[in-house]
């Protein structure tokens, strides 16, 4: 050993000398008493042990499953699910991956109109006003803070279950704007391009629907781009004699 | 010899300190009295709006709940979503478990209640993240998993740490208690990195620039700054993604730990500042302080035996 490996070899003993001295013939080491306590009993250590690595494993496989998960994560989560939500430890579909520049991290927002409409290419002649939490002005919360984060959550979450089709889903999430603005004859989902979107991208609505009252019941209708339509060839030629 | 270091007996030796080692009880109780500050903070920025989303017909009413699950065809997914807070209707009682829930979180951020007011704490941030449901973002699940670990640590004041002469006493449900924290948040960082990689804006250097640009989102609106610059939003993308797998590999690291945790907490600042995540980069900054080497926590055991 060279005389430079020497000095930096006693110099690390120096620094922990008991560990030096004991580490060799330690693996076996006595954790019962060291300064307070009594460990656990070798019962105790084993089940706490498998329940650690289940809880871990759980844990990561929740946390990663956010980007498209495998049919196996999905089987393994469906196994889990019980465990990680009643102690609210799994991810949950929440962006765990901070930003992926994707839509749903658009800025959302609420607004209704006082104005009637009837087809969706009418919401640009309307007048929206932008519903928030709290006292209903979207004005009142702190932008960033955990009152508009939570709105945000919930109208992206309704702008996505109204883009996968389920304009019921959605309504049920809305009714209750509804209803606090009982002179509101309409209600959107209008959702901002920021400086990563398209340079011709603009705001859309990924839903639109009229609020339909009658004395006791309330409704919202969702209004959607006519679709375009064809016609069987025969029938458009009509009956040849 | 050597080779005792690889057989399984010696491996589970390892396990076995690694986890059940003597720690000092008030490390744990200074980590736990500051997520008992978040947790209290995250109560209070509930208290707002909570009687919006669950008071007699808000979105989130126990009836409306009730009807958008039978809607949605979620009333089997919905069964172990468990909360007291379901069988409430008045805002009033909203309050009042809000405010129950900062209390109880002072007490434990003072080393009062004994081991049961950790425990309760847990309990309170769960029934309310549970009742929140999609409103729910990953504070409530971070700050779940951190309190959930601190309560198994014996009761302690937050600045019991610098009480002189010393009063610490180690004990193995603080180190179990450290040790999972430490390992729980180390797989949420992993899985961040990893998850984070699924993105092309992570590779593209424009990472940085869409955790900021939903700028009406945003506390601080840094689109029309100097971070709109390719090279300084390119750099910080790129650093953000380095710095989280190398910052917690120092982490474990004896020589490198305080760097290591640094580098964690200025990534925590970055994406607090940039994201408006507060609450989510203050509970992950306290989480990540219960990080200790590995060598540190088996010089420790070492000491202990020899004497």
């Amino acid at each position: 050993m060279s005389a430079k490996k020497r000095k930096q070899a006693s110099r690390g003993r120096g620094r922990h000398p008991a560990s030096s001295e004991t580490r060799a013939g330690d693996d076996h080491a006595d954790l019962s008493t060291p300064t307070g306590g009594t460990g656990p009993t070798p019962a105790v250590r084993t089940g706490l042990s498998i329940w650690a690595v289940f809880h871990l494993f759980a844990l990561f496989v929740s946390f990663v499953s956010v980007v498209e998960p495998s049919s196996l994560q999905v089987q393994f989560l469906s196994l889990v699910d019980p465990y990680l939500t009643l102690g609210h430890f799994g991810a949950d579909d929440r962006p765990v991956y901070l930003a992926h520049g994707n839509v749903s991290e658009q800025p959302h927002r609420l607004q209704i109109s006082l104005d009637e409409i009837t087809q969706i290419d009418q919401i640009d002649r309307c007048e929206w006003t932008t519903i928030g939490a709290g006292d209903y002005e979207a004005s009142a919360a702190l932008p960033g803070g955990a009152v508009s984060d939570r709105v945000a959550r919930w109208v992206a979450v309704a702008a996505t279950l109204a883009e996968s089709e389920q304009p019921g889903v959605v309504a049920e999430l809305l009714l209750p704007i509804a209803r606090h603005f009982p002179k509101a004859k309409a209600i959107r989902i209008v959702r901002f391009p920021t400086d990563l979107s398209d340079v011709t991208a603009t705001e859309e609505s990924p839903y639109v629907a009229r609020i339909v009252r009658s004395q006791d019941t309330l409704s919202l209708i969702q209004l959607t781009p006519k679709r375009l339509s064809s016609r069987a060839i025969d029938e458009v030629d009509g009956p040849t004699s | 010899m050597s080779s005792s270091k690889n057989d399984p007996v010696s491996a589970w030796a390892a396990w076995d300190r690694f986890w059940f080692a003597p720690r000092s009880t008030d490390r744990m109780a200074m980590i736990r009295g500051l997520l008992c500050l978040v947790a209290a903070a995250y109560f209070a920025t509930c208290w707002a709006d909570a009687a919006f989303w669950y008071g007699g017909g808000g979105p989130f009413s126990a009836e409306r709940v009730a009807t958008f699950l039978r809607t949605a065809g979620l009333e089997g997914a919905a069964a172990w979503i468990v909360s007291p807070l379901f069988l409430f209707k008045s805002a009033w009682l909203y309050h009042l478990y809000l405010a129950v829930s900062i209390g109880v979180a002072g007490l434990v951020a003072c080393g009062r209640g004994g081991r049961l007011a950790p425990w309760a704490l847990w309990l309170l941030l769960v029934g309310w993240a549970n009742r929140a449901m999609i409103l729910a973002g990953l504070t409530e699940s971070l700050l779940s998993l951190g309190l959930f670990a601190s309560a198994i640590a014996p009761p302690g004041s937050l600045w019991a740490i610098r009480s002189k002469p010393p009063r610490s006493t180690s004990q193995w449900t603080a180190g179990f208690s450290q040790r999972l924290l430490a390992t729980q948040v180390s797989v949420v960082l992993i899985a961040t990195a990893a998850t984070m990689l699924a993105g092309r804006v992570w590779f593209n250097g424009l990472g940085a620039y869409a955790l900021a640009a939903p700028s009406p989102d945003r506390t601080i609106d840094w689109t029309n700054t100097i971070l709109l610059h390719p090279l300084v939003h390119e750099s910080l993308t790129h650093l953000m993604i380095v710095s989280l797998p190398i910052g917690l590999l120092m982490c474990w690291i004896e020589r490198t730990n305080r760097l290591g945790k640094t580098i964690l907490l200025l990534w925590c600042l970055i994406v607090a500042l940039l994201g408006s995540l507060w609450l989510y980069a203050a509970t992950m900054a306290v989480m990540v302080m219960a990080i200790d080497p590995i060598q540190k926590m088996n010089q420790q055991v070492d000491r202990a035996s020899a004497k």
